[in-house]
């Protein structure tokens, strides 16, 4: 492995580090003032801290070095938690982020003197307590590349429930390691296994020499030592197996303890016997099964058992995103194959034979499979949200408590990518401009504290991202008379609520008094929204003075594919993505109606729905214009609500690889993007919010 | 009493020189002192190699002392958990450490 590689791999492990640390430092923040949320914002400086050293990141070490010196205080309990002093550990974390940017080559190198000046001042009142031994254990750790004092400290004989790490723990998990003869053999060193299970908090019960032979019968490529250790139990085990991950082939692991838990049985014996000493063994306490494998060994034998993969560990690869956008895009040109071969068999009469289904089932579960390798959670980027809210709260003066859910939610990894930006204009302006100040909120009979909600969720086929505040709400009349005072809109206009509120992704609107560096040049919301639009998504609003505003964003789930249904109006072939069809009908006649000269609207149970012609919108000729012959698709927009398409026929339902018209042509109104059909043609996608987003949503309404 | 004096690194490439240095020294029956000063790096090969130099002096009623111990090789002995095997002569003949 070179070692940009080993170093990519470090900086992944600082961005977990940096999960860690600022969610212990928000729960510490909500009042969760525990132990063991302290050990786990330590353990993830102190993880970063070794890294960084070995490496000869000299400042960040220099820096995590003093950041960590306080969280051991911390630890020890020679700290009172004050908001004061979380405030200023939330900086500490901000600066070590900063550092992070910096080594990554994403950042200046941050100016940390006054946040270093703060750690010493704080950890200078803990030297003056009694305990002359951490100045200097402290100053050892500064001289090495990690903290090998605490090391040594959590390790020292006789006394592993002095350490640190146990402190707090009620409970532990007990762990059996016995590196195998290979894993001397291939160079490999199993004492850097033992410091990363230490750095995960454990403890050395005891270790086991008695394999160890005279000299005369020493080989030197064989393993002769094991050991037991107990780690706290709010250790994940995917962490532990993760350490495993590279010597699986030469080490056993056993979880618990067989002398204290007599059912400790070997939980893999679904897998057939080894071959030899080179696969890992997983062990750990439950229940005796029903009827075990014969030839199954007993726990306390290290005798190897070839297990494909550690029973339940989840192996993982990386993969050159090239490779995998090289297998999605030829996974598209699969499915268009298909749908041609499809095409040519029904043309032979042969459209129901079982291969051809078989085949079409494969195709979509390989394209599901395919484009889950993309999914990714949108935590990434829920995780920058805290950061930005703590500055926006020291630069506005607002109190702003923020409540994140939903930040597992997958979504395709272009779109996590790119919808930073437009999230943070979102959050920047619902503090800048939806919150109220602290003394304002009193006043209006609200909490101090103002509250933002960011949230994702899935709903029918798409991601939905919210931003919600509880603050004044948009101020229609302010909105409205700005946009006369620009010349946006007539001043006698009437506008709906809806309306109004779209005023605000106008380029260059703002009504902000001031122009801050947070917000108020109007350059922000119009971005948002062209962001949103060029992935595919739609962003609505919904506001009530004096309760708040929410501002939705709704993503596709991917952007390879979609399934779609298939249209013809007039002579040309269209699809309508099926995320958006609620139903369709062939109208009674005597339920539809004109309204005013050109506008038709059904009754869907009651309630009446405008008709929006495809074949005018996009100007075909020969469409049909009489409701009542013509196919109506009841379609949902996230905008403006539900709507009715009217085209000629329903051709078919299939799912289709998206193309881009903006790339290979333009950008053309009411088209989403392009596909090539099983005959060869291509078809247009229909941008079915852009096609509702025409007609006010208010147009529909109860009969 | 005869000396024997460690390399830098004492990894399993190194253990067979050391393997020799030590049957010789056992052979002489005399005290072994083993100076560990030079220890830079010390792996897991290493630490065995130590823990059976004190194993066969213990079986054989043979004194071995590990001297001037590096920081390094402490960290490594504090780190596997092994301090009071190779440091303390009263650790047990076999079986486990706690």
């Amino acid at each position: 492995m070179k070692i940009e590689e080993i170093q990519d791999i470090f900086f992944q492990e600082c961005d977990e580090g940096l999960v860690q640390a600022e969610a212990g430092l928000l729960a510490l923040q909500s009042g969760a003032q525990d132990d063991e949320t302290i050990n786990t914002i330590f353990r993830a400086v102190h993880s970063i801290k070794g890294g960084s050293g070995a490496f000869g990141f000299s400042a960040l070490q220099h820096f995590t070095h003093h950041f960590e010196t306080l969280l051991d205080q911390l630890r020890s309990g020679d700290h009172k938690l004050t908001p004061d002093l979380i405030g200023i550990l939330l900086g500490a974390f901000d600066m070590l982020a900063d550092h992070i940017g910096a080594i990554r080559g994403e950042k200046a190198v941050p100016d940390d003197a006054d946040m270093l000046a703060k750690l010493e001042a704080i950890a200078a009142g803990e030297a003056m307590s009694d305990d002359p031994a951490s100045p200097a254990q402290r100053n050892i750790a500064a001289d090495l590349g990690f903290d090998i004092g605490a090391m040594i400290g959590a390790l020292d004989e006789g006394s592993p429930a002095d350490t640190p790490w146990e402190k707090g723990a009620e409970t532990s998990i007990r762990l059996f390691v016995k590196p195998l003869r290979g894993a001397l053999a291939t160079g490999s060193e199993p004492l850097l296994l033992l410091r990363d299970l230490i750095e995960l908090g454990a403890a050395i019960v005891s270790v086991d020499w008695a394999n160890v032979p005279e000299i005369s019968e020493f080989d030197p490529a064989e393993a002769y030592l094991s050991w037991h250790l107990d780690l706290p139990t709010n250790v994940a085990r995917s962490q532990i197996e993760e350490i495993f991950e590279f010597v699986s082939d030469d080490c056993v692991l056993r979880f618990g303890d067989e002398t204290a838990s007599p059912n400790v049985e070997i939980s893999s014996q679904k897998f057939p016997r080894g071959t030899g000493p080179g696969s890992i063994v997983i062990v750990e306490p439950g229940p005796k099964p029903a009827a075990p494998i014969a030839g199954d060994v007993p726990a306390d034998q290290d005798v190897a058992i070839a297990a494909p993969h550690p029973v339940g560990v989840t192996p993982t690869i990386r993969v050159d995103l090239e490779k995998l956008d090289r297998l999605v895009n030829l996974v598209g040109e699969l499915v268009i194959t298909q749908a041609m071969l499809a095409q040519r068999l029904l043309n032979c009469g042969l459209a129901q034979i079982a291969e051809l289904t078989d085949l079409d089932h494969l195709t979509r579960e390989l394209q599901d499979s395919a484009m889950s390798i993309r999914a990714q959670p949108i935590r990434s980027v829920f995780n920058r949200v805290p950061r930005i809210v703590r500055e926006l709260q020291i630069s506005t003066g607002k109190q702003v408590r923020l409540a994140i859910e939903g930040e597992a939610t997958e979504l395709d990894k272009t779109v996590v990518e790119r919808i930073g930006e437009p999230l943070t204009h979102l959050i920047r302006n619902a503090i800048d401009h939806g919150l109220e100040l602290p003394e304002e909120r009193i006043a209006a009979g609200k909490t101090p504290e103002g509250r933002i909600k960011l949230s994702a969720e899935h709903r029918s086929g798409r991601i939905l991202i919210c931003v919600s505040d509880d603050g004044r709400g948009i101020n229609r009349d302010r909105v409205l008379a700005k946009a006369v005072e620009r010349g946006l809109v007539a001043p006698d206009a009437k506008l709906s609520d809806e309306e109004i509120d779209n005023l605000l992704f106008t380029a260059g609107f703002s009504t902000a008094e001031t122009v801050s560096n947070i917000s108020g040049r109007g350059v922000g919301m119009d971005v948002v929204r062209r962001n949103v639009q060029e992935l595919g998504g739609r962003i609505s609003i919904s506001s009530r003075p004096g309760e708040g505003s929410t501002f939705t964003l709704a993503l596709p789930l991917t952007l390879a594919v979609l399934d779609g249904m298939i249209v013809s109006v007039g002579d040309q072939t269209f699809v309508i993505p099926l995320t958006h069809i609620v139903e369709s009908l062939r109208p009674q006649p005597e339920a539809v109606r004109k309204m005013g000269v050109r506008q038709s609207m059904i009754n869907i149970r009651g309630v009446w729905l405008p008709i929006l012609s495809v074949g005018d919108s996009l100007g075909i000729r020969n469409s049909r214009i009489n409701a009542s012959e013509a196919v109506l698709i009841v379609v949902e927009s996230a905008v403006a609500g539900q709507g009715v398409l009217m085209v000629d026929e329903i051709v078919d339902q299939r799912q289709v690889v998206i193309k881009s018209l903006e790339t290979n042509y333009g950008v053309v109104d009411d088209v989403a993007g392009a596909t090539i059909l099983g005959d060869g043609r291509v078809a247009l996608i229909l941008d079915v919010e852009a096609i509702t987003s025409k007609h006010p949503a208010n147009l529909s309404f109860a009969s | 009493m005869t000396r024997i004096i460690c390399c830098p690194i004492l990894d399993r490439k190194a253990i067979d020189q050391h393997k020799e240095a030590l049957q010789s020294a056992f052979a002489g029956g005399e005290t072994i002192d083993i100076d560990c000063s030079p220890i830079e790096q010390i792996g897991m090969a290493g630490l065995q190699l130590l823990a059976s130099a004190v194993r066969t002096g213990q079986r054989r009623n043979q004194t071995v002392r590990l001297v001037n111990v590096s920081q390094p090789a402490h960290a490594a002995f504090a780190l596997a958990g092994m301090r009071s095997i190779l440091l303390d002569s009263s650790a047990p003949v076999d079986g486990a450490v706690a």
